[in-house]
């Protein structure tokens, strides 16, 4: 064995040695630091400190912890997500649909089979952490405890964003303005919303301006904020296959 | 280990594998990490759609492919998901012109649909600490069909945080320079993706692009608090204890490339996340030192150093998800023992290769991706020479520049359909009469339709 092998091989070995020796407990000890398992596995997607990045995971910095273990239980409850699909389609389409119906397809799609992995006292150790981190909602983002892809779901979302914002002028679906009726403090939206099934949901909505740009009254057309008010009905249909 | 005792493991192992399939009432045959998380394949891969990594995807490959649950069952006994996977690829590539002006074809056969891969594969944690990824494909060079090893990845990790912050410390260990890497920029995983076989490409690629199932690393990696990331890794030939990373490769055919002694290659990046957008910039490189004959490995050496510049930006809004990538690299050449043999025309040489590419993700269903791309380089006679009929010698550039447009459907997350069309601008640096013999470089254009299985 030649010199520089030998020093490669004892520098690996000695790094394995470190890895396998280290006390997988070392990072429980103090309470800065995160529990193994948020840092192995829920921080990946939610966040060190619960503050997720991407929208399309919800944060759970200051979440009451009984209510963590509770969906982390929900989760747990569900039916595993086929992953063979494929599979499930063709020769067990009951199962898939059931399990399609068992809980919002982001949630199957990411959740169920991580919380099958965990053991009770991960779901502990997890609600614990996440309840005492400050939430910090990213700039831009409401505290919203639905997952982004959730919302985009919502008809309403779009309204809701950009009446948050600046761009009320490019507004684009004032037509189904509201049509979830649940998230959106605007006292001036007035909506209300008819599920006959779970696919389909018929609403009516009534949106109102006061102000519009900065304005009562528009300068440059001539125009009251209150002209662009709307009355506005809408369907809304949903038809989704397993896991979408 | 005898012969004997190794065909006897190799059974044991082979019975145990399908008794376990068999057993596990969840175990079908599908794609071993997913079956580990229990997550779909959407959950790491953009849209589904492989190679492509998600934020969580990329975790999860620097943490050692070790979240979500343990290989082996409670008081270590049986197995918790069967660690493997299958996959296959089926189509039919046409060329714009599949024979040259003589009737000697060119791609062949043309428009026939084909198997053109199988592989299986291991992929999974085997500790809290430790993971491991393993291709093997059995893939048809039209004609004839070989058995080779694909993409290897060991990785063992952990996790420390010094002052409050968070330190990823990893060793890896893998067969392909750039394959250890987590975004789509750098040659192994980027765009495109998958080709043809049958595919035509130019000349020239650099070394570090070009050492695949024939160098093995062992290397060390940090991340400092998910957002910075420095890697060195030391590449040797992948013989002797690594000869299992190369399986399929042969040395003593001569045309491999043989590295001499450990050969180093970093890394650095710096990524951020604010909502759905990602943002990453880095840079790559390695320095390599190859025999030119691999059936001979002694004597003098030529010398590559290539010089990465990358980056690449995603958006991630629920059901619309895009990304854009941007890829340079620099080689620079020193043909110490091939120029005095005649292999290279020149001492010194240089190869330069950029690549600008994008994806839109559409529902998690639909995927249109285009991409351009530069092979360029210094002249060399030896390597890249094109000669009229009457003897001239048209070219000897390797400038090869052209597009890849392509559209997928992911049918189920089992079955992706494809369809890819190469289309070349420039061919070995002309524009017209690319082999002496009146070919232009759009004849070369390939239109390429595939049903990926995967289970």
């Amino acid at each position: 064995m030649n010199t520089r092998l030998k020093f490669a091989v004892s520098v690996t070995s000695g790094v394995i040695a470190l890895l396998v020796t280290s006390p997988p407990a070392f990072a429980q000890k103090t309470r800065s630091i995160p529990p193994r398992i948020v840092t192995w596995n829920c921080s990946g997607c939610h966040g060190v400190h619960g503050n997720a990045q991407s929208p399309e995971f919800p944060s759970l910095a200051g979440l009451d912890a009984s209510y963590i273990e509770q969906r982390i239980a929900a989760f747990r409850a569900a039916p595993t997500p086929p992953s063979d699909e494929l599979l499930y389609w063709l020769f067990n389409h009951a199962e898939s649909k059931k399990i399609a119906a068992s809980s919002s397809p982001e949630a199957l799609a990411n959740m169920v089979g991580i919380a099958h992995a965990l053991t009770q006292q991960e779901i502990k150790e997890v609600a614990a952490w996440y309840s005492a981190q400050k939430p910090k909602p990213p700039a831009g983002h409401s505290a919203n405890l639905l997952p982004g892809s959730m919302r985009s779901k919502i008809p309403n979302e779009q309204h809701q964003a950009k009446a948050n914002g600046q761009d009320i002028l490019h507004e684009s679906a004032p037509v189904t303005a509201n049509a979830m009726g649940s998230q959106n403090d605007d006292p001036f939206d007035q909506s209300s919303w008819f599920r006959p099934v779970q696919n389909v949901q018929l609403s009516a909505g009534y949106s109102g301006y006061t102000k519009f740009n900065e304005g009562t009254h528009h300068a440059e057309f001539g125009q009251d904020a209150s002209a662009n008010n709307l009355v506005s009905v809408g369907l809304w249909l949903n038809f989704q296959t397993v896991g979408r | 280990m005898n012969r004997a005792r190794l065909a006897c493991t190799l059974t044991n192992s082979l019975i145990l594998l399908v008794f376990t399939v068999s057993v596990y009432p969840d175990a079908h045959a599908l794609p071993s990490f997913a079956r580990q998380t229990g997550q779909r394949c959407s959950s790491c891969h953009v849209g589904g759609n492989w190679p492509q990594l998600t934020p969580w995807g990329r975790f999860f490959k620097l943490s050692g492919y070790t979240p979500g649950k343990s290989l082996f069952g409670d008081k270590g006994i049986g197995l918790n998901y069967v660690p493997i996977g299958v996959f296959g690829q089926f189509g039919a590539t046409w060329a714009s012109q599949p024979n040259d002006s003589q009737g000697q074809p060119v791609v062949s056969p043309n428009g026939s649909v084909s198997a053109y891969e199988f592989t299986g594969e291991v992929g999974t944690k085997l500790t809290d600490f430790l993971g491991v990824f393993y291709e093997y494909q059995l893939g048809n060079n039209f004609p004839g069909w070989q058995g080779a090893g694909g993409p290897a990845d060991v990785r063992a990790v952990h996790f420390f945080h010094p002052g409050g912050q968070e330190l990823l410390v990893g060793i890896d260990s893998n067969n392909n320079p750039t394959s250890q890497d987590v975004w789509n920029t750098l040659p192994s995983w980027g765009y495109p993706f998958y080709t043809s076989p049958q595919a035509l490409s130019g000349p020239a690629s650099p070394m570090i692009s070009s050492l695949g199932g024939q160098a093995a690393s062992v290397g060390v990696y940090a991340v400092l608090n998910r957002q910075v990331y420095a890697e060195l890794s030391m590449y040797r030939v992948a013989t002797n204890f690594f000869r299992w990373m190369s399986a399929g490769t042969s040395f003593t055919g001569g045309g491999a490339n043989y590295l001499d002694g450990y050969n180093p290659y970093w890394r650095l990046y710096w990524t951020e996340q604010h909502g759905p957008h990602v943002l990453m910039v880095g840079t790559s490189g390695m320095h390599s030192t190859v025999y030119p004959n691999s059936a001979a490995p002694s004597g003098p050496t030529n010398v590559f150093t290539d010089y990465g510049f990358d980056a690449q930006y995603d958006y991630l809004g629920g059901s619309n998800k895009a990304s854009v990538r941007f890829s340079y690299i620099y080689e620079n050449q020193s043909w110490n023992a091939g120029f005095p043999q005649g292999a290279s025309s020149t001492l010194n040489g240089n190869i330069q290769s950029l690549n600008l590419n994008g994806t839109y993700t559409l529902h998690d269903r639909w995927m249109f991706n285009a991409g351009f791309f530069v092979n360029n380089g210094s002249n060399n006679a030896a390597l890249y020479a094109v000669t009229s009929q009457s003897g001239s010698q048209l070219t000897a550039s390797p400038n090869t520049t052209g597009y890849t447009l392509e559209l997928d459907r992911n049918l189920t997350q089992n079955l992706k359909l494809t369809m890819q069309y190469n289309g070349f601008y420039k061919f070995n640096g002309l524009t017209s009469n690319i082999d002496g013999m009146g070919r232009t470089p759009g004849d070369n254009n390939t239109l390429w339709m595939s049903l990926f299985v995967a289970f």
